[in-house]
């Protein structure tokens, strides 16, 4: 009998079965059952357990198998504003905004994948690199324009009406970031 | 027992063998979708914004994880880092893409790629995750042995890349495929994209200042068609896991069962994968999403077998019958034989005696002195020299092969060894070849199972059989671990009765072989009992 292919079809299955561990959905303790948090619980800590030996391939490659592609399509969403301050009048200007002709400021560099997701707000609020993100935004537009001395970035609230084709603003403003030339 | 039955099919399933042109396929479009991603960024001037450290860019991962990724320990959180990255990236990729040192560059773009993820989390996409566990995968495949440098290399210094490969990546390329999509739809937590809320997911999106490409104007008209949109994006997902099934009713579609019937009646397969195309293509129209959709239409070749497959090692040197694929006859497997010296190597593979027991075939099947032996479908010749010596002076083997080349190289290889009782033949691919009443024995390995209309064929081999001649017919067992893929094997039952509806008279079947059976059968005539045949 040769041994190679029984070896190898054993690594294929395991590497699948460790996939497929890895990306079984479990809830989160606040979101499941009263009766089933205990389960719950104990199972993921026997995932956490039969995963440790593979764990550090997942990190050197960054690697894992949960998947997600629009989980949630909520109407209530928010809408990114760029705005800057003149120096002279203290008059603030918008500069981009997205799905805005009129406001096109940087666009080209802001729309490279919304600069690899800094600037869309995730479901639990801004992302980690957010604050970097206005930072570095703030250092390109006062090196372009010396006349204003500040950066504004913040996001207003919207909601989505498909059904008018349209998106709604409510002049509700969240992550407000402002940086100082 | 039949976890036993199970492991050996799982077994042999990985032990394929196919042309490695889907593979090569996924490996450009894959380096090709990562290159372009990493030019955009350059093009847009955001290298160091996306992949510097604060104050320079967001790359957060840089120096506010306790502990940074080994790049930044190893070279420091700067732009230059940032820069060094990107450029090894794009060199690994462009060579990946070019299929020079296609391991190697494999293997350096998904670590240096790990490397930017680590550094810009945020801008570690689930498509850019995608991509990076595809890149493991074709660095143990030969992806690179078609359409490649490598290959063109290789075959320059006379050691070219076998014409099959280990077909093993590609399933689990699709078993990737498939748990993505399936993962993606059982996480979509919102009631938008269930009855719910409507289905109107889609739309919603579709309004988002954020991704949408176009004015949302144009939402409100199509607002019934997003949902049937978002319903069958929701079936897509969720029905990802039947798509195997779906192909592997389709690659037997000889086989009884009233849902295999209806799947390849409605072709579900094909109907899978064009929602999924036309799911990824409607993306790239309508939202921006980067990559996304091209990264995920870059892996489709894996869900296309290609054309020539066969299990690993498994010489079939066998008359191409693509076009007489008779289903109502179980089919003959469609493949194709053009280069002959690149077949050579398998066909003629030292090891291939251990299993063939070529000697004990030739016992088998009763070859004599003085006899006309046939040996139809005889691909590179690896039986020519032994009935050459069987039959002696006096005899005379005839090497039939549809395959120009494969007589091509028969001939020359007759020429080499010296082998003056050999004549070789182009043969039709629905006869013989040979006169009626001209053969002693005819001789018939791993090739009956591509014949198409078997029970036609059989009729000439009685034909071309003399009085007292007999055929043999050696083909893999159903269980065997080599061989052609379950669908295409033929019980020795079936075969002993595709003779019989030729004319011919089955005598027995041996298995003795380790792989394989022979079955034996003479013709009618009484006093013409197949000669030598124990």
């Amino acid at each position: 009998m040769r041994r190679w292919p029984h070896v190898r079809a054993g690594l294929v299955a395991l590497a699948m079965v460790v996939g497929l561990a890895d990306g079984c959905p479990l809830p989160t303790s606040d979101r499941a059952p009263e009766s089933l948090r205990e389960p719950v619980r104990v199972i993921k800590a026997v995932r956490h357990a039969a995963l440790t030996p593979f764990r550090p391939l997942g990190e050197l490659l960054r690697l894992r198998q949960r998947w997600k592609l629009f989980p949630t399509a909520k109407r209530e969403q928010v809408r990114m504003w760029i705005e800057t301050r003149d120096t002279a009048t203290r008059a603030w200007s918008l500069v981009y905004r997205p799905q805005d002709d009129e406001h096109t400021r940087m666009a080209d560099p802001l729309e490279y994948r919304r600069i690899r997701a800094a600037w869309n707000p995730g479901s639990k609020g801004a992302r980690t690199g957010y604050g970097p993100f206005v930072e570095w935004l703030a250092a390109e537009l006062f090196a372009e324009d010396p006349s204003i001395d500040r950066v504004r970035v913040r996001m207003e609230e919207i909601v989505l009406e498909p059904e008018h084709g349209r998106f709604v603003g409510s002049g509700i403003f969240t992550h407000p970031k402002v940086m100082k030339r | 027992m039949r976890l036993r039955q199970a492991w050996h099919r799982w077994v042999a399933l990985l032990d394929r063998r196919e042309a490695p042109t889907s593979l090569a396929l996924t490996r450009i479009l894959v380096a090709a979708v990562i290159l372009g991603d990493l030019l955009q960024a350059r093009l847009h001037g955001v290298v160091a914004a996306v992949w510097a450290p604060p104050p320079y860019g967001i790359g957060v991962g840089a120096v506010w994880d306790a502990e940074p990724p080994w790049s930044i320990r190893w070279f420091g959180a700067s732009v230059d880092t940032a820069e060094l990255l990107w450029w090894v990236a794009v060199i690994a990729a462009a060579l990946l893409l070019l299929g020079a040192a296609s391991r190697l560059a494999a293997i350096l773009l998904v670590l240096v790629l790990a490397q930017m993820a680590h550094i810009a989390p945020d801008g570690d996409r689930g498509i850019d995750l995608l991509l990076r566990a595809v890149l493991p995968v074709l660095a143990l495949s030969l992806s690179h042995a078609r359409w490649s440098v490598d290959a063109w290399v290789r075959r320059r210094i006379g050691r070219p890349y076998p014409p099959l490969v280990p077909a093993w990546p590609r399933t689990l390329l699709f078993a990737q495929l498939v748990w993505v999509y399936f993962s993606a739809g059982h996480n979509k937590s919102d009631e938008a994209w269930g009855p719910l809320g409507g289905f109107t997911a889609l739309a919603s999106i579709m309004c988002d200042p954020h991704f949408a490409r176009f004015d949302c104007a144009w939402v409100s008209p199509f607002s019934p068609l997003l949902r049937v949109a978002t319903l069958a994006t929701m079936a897509f997902e969720l029905s990802a896991p039947l798509l195997p099934l779906f192909t592997w009713w389709e690659a037997t579609r000889d086989r009884p069962g009233r849902l295999r019937r209806l799947s390849n009646r409605l072709r579900l397969r094909w109907v899978w994968i064009a929602l999924g195309v036309v799911f990824h293509l409607g993306i790239a129209m309508t939202l921006k999403l980067g990559i996304f959709p091209w990264g995920m239409l870059a892996l489709y070749p894996v869900l296309f077998a290609p054309a020539c497959a066969t299990p690993r090692a498994q010489p079939e040197p066998a008359p191409e019958h693509e076009h007489e694929h008779d289903h109502a006859h179980a089919g003959g497997m469609p493949h194709r034989f053009e280069h002959a010296d690149d077949w050579a190597p398998m066909f003629d593979d030292p090891t291939r005696d251990a299993w063939q027991k070529p000697d004990e075939v030739i016992t088998v099947v009763g070859v004599a002195p003085g006899m006309t032996v046939v040996d139809v479908g005889a691909g590179t010749g690896y039986f020519l020299a032994r009935l050459s010596a069987a039959v002696g002076p006096a005899g005379k083997v005839i090497a039939t092969d549809i395959e120009p080349d494969m007589v091509r190289y028969m001939v020359e290889r007759a020429a080499r060894e010296k082998l003056l009782n050999v004549e070789v033949l182009l043969a039709p691919a629905d006869s013989v070849g040979v006169p009626d009443a001209s053969a002693d024995r005819i001789l018939i390995v791993d090739t009956w199972h591509h014949i198409g209309s078997r029970e036609t064929y059989a009729a000439g081999l009685r034909r071309a059989l003399r009085p007292g001649g007999a055929v043999a017919v050696v083909d893999f067992t159903l269980e065997s671990e080599r061989g052609p893929p379950p669908a295409h094997r033929l019980a020795p039952a079936r075969v002993m009765e595709e003779l019989r509806a030729g004319g011919l008279v089955p005598a027995q079947a041996t298995e003795t072989l380790p792989d394989q059976y022979i079955v034996t059968a003479g013709s009618p005539d009484p006093a013409s009992s197949p000669a030598g045949t124990p």
